[in-house]
């Protein structure tokens, strides 16, 4: 009799499966609601629908047995923090690095892996924000804060659920949706360096919600500095940084639900000028560069819940996006002249069942297409690249036992230019009230991006077959996690981290003696570490955040990471550009119920870097924040914040984490902020 | 094809076979369950001699011999108001003077729930429990699960026979009993 059941109900899962073959998994973190102690929020019809047990996609903020190593960090913390961008919330995160890439381009590393091209994940509300040529996201008061409800973090491998570029780490950034908002706040904020003009940026938020109607919009336009200090290239040549290399960004988000189908349009506008250059010299002194990056994207997603068991979710997402677009312009009168222009455009079908039981046990079956078109209008390749697609098919299953939620997932891709790839992941968790655990192990991927064989098509380009670069293959990642957690106070919690991760084939970026660049596959990094993090509310006072991280590397067989002085490498347990030791403390306090203040201290052991191909060792750094926050009585709706960053004037430095031979770039230094944002 | 589908059905099976229904509460239930503590203790009037509406004194929410659900409730209940009322969760064993709790919740542990029920009956004390013996033996709301998600009923006669007043809201979105 079981059998019998249990084979039809098997029979069902696959027929649900088969019915809905056009797309898969959705690609969002979700929680809903998104932590434990929104739920107390809640009133009694809306707690009605809260889940007991959260399915795959919807665990990852319920951070005790989510299964991955999560960080959430709140909407309301991001504000308490005065934070000016992503920058200075995301590097409160363990284990998080950023360093420049080119031309005043920042990017993130992870674990002592360097993660910016095509490893680490940025969604703002399921809008994915890397740039499909090469993979990269870039930061730097790029992105808005105001909106954030929260960011869900996922600090470790994400491919199996959110795909490629998720190697490495999932950034997933959601926005307070129209009962949250409830009207419309704006806000302002100026800030400025001692020798000049920090940033200046407006953001607006609006959200109202008509019956079965929700309609939010928010967006941002800002215009900012890198820093206001020299930047000396390897030759010793050097430009004022100040009121230069400017930053600018816009950005639109629009989101539309109607019962169960819901609509985002997100279009994003970032300029990056530079006068750094691209390696080690900087730009002759008559001119400049702007890499712009663009992206207009939209995704419809459809809900439908056949009974309280069994549920579908189906979304269609395209986005159109110009990245690395790159132009000169000159100071004198001559016009400006547009050098690269590549436009990626980016489809994707899903299609996912989920089936759970009342006990929290569940299944979830999916696929999905994806396919990538490039078109390159002025670049150094003249024939078209091919289309790049891929088939993904999708399983995952949770069973809570006595002894813990047992998880297994497997993803299959099947891609025309890169065969097939079989992704398995497992995962333990076990929540015993006071204490916590997870034992994690996954794989994950990086597949070679349209960029990445653009550049090698090029570099073939007229020469000899013996000169000829291959295409490179799929990178590949093994990273086993362990999580315990435990309450030590009421209030107080402590989590321990250790992850061992292990990557082969990876993809390295080249550049040869006439500085013509490339891709290659080498055959691998490890690193391991550990993370740990401090955590305690008082809900009257404020709360403390203390973070600490360290990684070392096991393996390296790729000379661009390592530090290498006069031919000799001279440590064998760091990368390049990253330290080996991270310690963050955040502070809270409500000194009254309408005045706040708010610290951050940052410590950084010392980095290694490049300038030229002269090894440069960058010494600790301490940097520390400070924000006041003011709700006057008289305006209510009004509020005030002051900041001062990096007081201590350390002057942080973003160094290069591979040997390109870019100079550290200089950051900010000192800044005193003003803030003024009005809710009505 | 076929043996995939044997090969899955098998595996599930075992899987199934395996199941124990008496893990404990975990952290995220027992958030919800004192939500719904909190929730429905906006739409109950006590009587003024145990709690003025006007007044500042706290609302004692009790545990019956509980301590770590009582500290976790005190936890995720920590700064709410009911009518200027703040929360005070405490454990209550069948030795202490229920009369002082405004608010009686006893756990899905709490097998025996009558002696706890009788001693609060005197008194106007709005319980809370999980289990159909609780229901069956006067107990005024019952918490229970529901296609992975917690409802609740009500007893409102029980409840209004010791003095408490439910506000009709709270009836309307109150479930059948299972």
């Amino acid at each position: 009799m079981i059998n019998k059941r249990t084979t039809s109900l098997v029979n069902s899962f696959f027929a649900l499966a088969t019915l809905y073959q056009c797309a898969t998994a959705s690609d969002r973190l979700s929680c809903v609601p998104a932590v434990d102690t929104d739920i107390v929020n809640l009133d009694l019809s809306e707690l009605a629908q809260v889940p007991i047990f959260l399915s795959a996609n919807q665990k990852a903020t319920c951070t005790k047995k989510a299964a991955g190593i999560v960080s959430v960090i709140s909407g309301r913390e991001i504000r308490n923090m005065g934070a000016r961008d992503l920058i200075d919330v995301l590097q409160l995160v363990p284990g998080f690095s950023f360093g420049v890439d080119v031309s005043n381009v920042v990017g993130l590393g992870i674990r002592g892996i360097q993660a910016h091209e095509g490893k680490v994940a940025v969604f703002i509300d399921g809008i994915n924000l890397n740039e499909h040529r090469f993979g990269t996201t870039q930061f730097g008061n790029h992105f808005p804060v105001e909106q954030i409800d929260r960011i869900e973090i996922i600090r470790g491998p994400g491919s199996i659920i959110h795909g490629n570029f998720a190697e490495m780490g999932v950034i997933n950034i959601i926005s307070r949706n129209a009962a949250q908002i409830d009207g419309v706040k704006i806000s302002g904020q100026y800030g400025r360096f001692e020798r000049g003009e920090a940033r200046k940026n407006t953001e607006w938020v609006a959200g109202k919600q008509w019956k079965e109607w929700e309609v939010t919009l928010s967006g941002k336009y800002g215009q900012a500095h890198r820093s206001d200090r020299i930047y000396q290239d390897a030759q010793g040549q050097r430009f004022n940084m100040a009121d230069d290399n400017e930053l600018d960004s816009w950005m639109i988000n629009l989101g539309i639900k109607y019962k169960a189908l819901g609509l985002r349009l997100l279009v994003d506008d970032y300029r990056v000028n530079s006068r750094d250059g691209f390696a080690t010299e900087i730009s002759p002194p008559d001119r400049y560069l702007t890499n712009r990056f663009t992206t207009y994207a939209g995704n419809l997603t459809f809900r439908h819940d056949f009974s309280e068991a069994i549920r579908l979710d189906l979304s269609a997402y395209f986005s159109h996006q110009n990245p690395w677009e790159r132009t000169r312009h000159y100071f004198d009168d001559r016009s400006s002249l547009l050098r690269e222009q590549v436009f990626v455009d980016f489809y994707k079908f899903n299609a996912k069942t989920t089936l759970a039981s009342d006990e929290g046990n569940y299944i979830v079956l999916g696929n999905s297409f994806a396919f990538n078109q490039f078109d390159i209008r002025l670049g150094g390749l003249e024939t078209p690249l091919p289309t790049f697609s891929n088939y993904t098919a999708y399983v995952e299953a949770s069973y809570a036992s006595p002894w813990g939620t047992i998880l297994g997932g497997l993803r299959f891709d099947a891609y025309n230019e890169y065969g097939t790839n079989l992704a398995p992941r497992f995962a333990l968790t076990k929540d015993f009230g006071r204490y916590h655990f997870k034992a994690l192990y996954s794989h994950a991927f990086r597949i070679p991006t349209g960029g990445n064989y653009q550049k090698n098509e090029e570099y073939n380009l007229h020469r000899p077959l013996a000169d000829q670069v291959p295409q490179v293959s799929p990178e590949k990642t093994y990273t086993a996690e362990i999580e315990l957690g435990y309450q030590l106070l009421e209030n107080l919690d402590l989590t321990l981290n250790l992850f061992d991760i292990h990557s082969k084939n990876i993809i390295l970026y080249q550049v040869d003696a006439n500085n013509d660049d490339f891709y290659i596959n080498a055959d691998g990094q490890n690193t391991r570490g550990v993370e740990t993090g401090l955590r305690y509310n008082a809900d009257n006072w404020g709360y403390l955040r203390l973070d600490y991280s360290f990684y070392q590397v096991t393996r390296n067989t790729a000379y661009k990471y390592q530090i290498i002085d006069a031919g000799r490498q001279i440590h064998e347990q760091l990368n390049v550009g990253f330290p080996a030791h991270k310690v963050t403390l955040n502070a809270h306090v409500n000194v009254s119920p309408r005045f706040s203040i708010n610290q951050t201290l940052m410590f950084l052991s010392d980095r290694f870097g490049y300038s030229g191909d002269q090894l440069n060792r960058h010494s600790p750094s301490w940097i520390y924040n400070i924000y006041f926050n003011y709700q006057t009585p008289q305006v209510r709706g009004l509020e005030i914040g002051l900041g001062v960053y990096d007081v201590f004037n350390e002057r942080f430095s973003y160094v290069q984490p591979y040997h390109g031979g870019h100079p550290a770039l200089p950051g900010p230094t000192r800044e005193v902020l003003l803030k003024l944002s009005y809710q009505y | 094809m076929i043996y995939i589908i044997r090969l899955f059905a098998k595996s599930w099976l075992v899987l199934t076979l395996l199941v124990n229904p008496g893990w404990s509460m975990d952290q995220r239930e027992l958030t919800i369950k004192a939500a719904y503590l909190f929730r429905l203790s906006l739409f109950v009037v006590w009587p003024p001699a145990n709690l003025d509406l006007k007044g500042s004194e706290p609302i004692i929410f009790c545990v019956a011999d509980d301590s770590n659900i009582s500290a976790s409730l005190k936890s995720v209940l920590a700064g709410k108001l009911i009518n200027q009322h703040r929360i005070t969760v405490m454990t209550a064993g069948l030795s202490d003077d229920l009369s002082s709790c405004h608010l009686l919740y006893l756990p899905e542990g709490v097998q025996t729930p009558q002696p706890f029920l009788q001693a609060a009956a005197r008194y106007p004390v709005l319980t809370v429990g999980e289990t159909e013996t609780f229901y069956r033996h006067g107990g005024m709301v019952l918490l229970f699960k529901k296609n992975n998600t917690v409802r609740f009923a009500i007893n409102q006669q029980v409840a209004e026979e010791t003095g408490l007043k439910l506000k009709a809201q709270l009836l309307h979105l109150a479930d059948q009993q299972p």
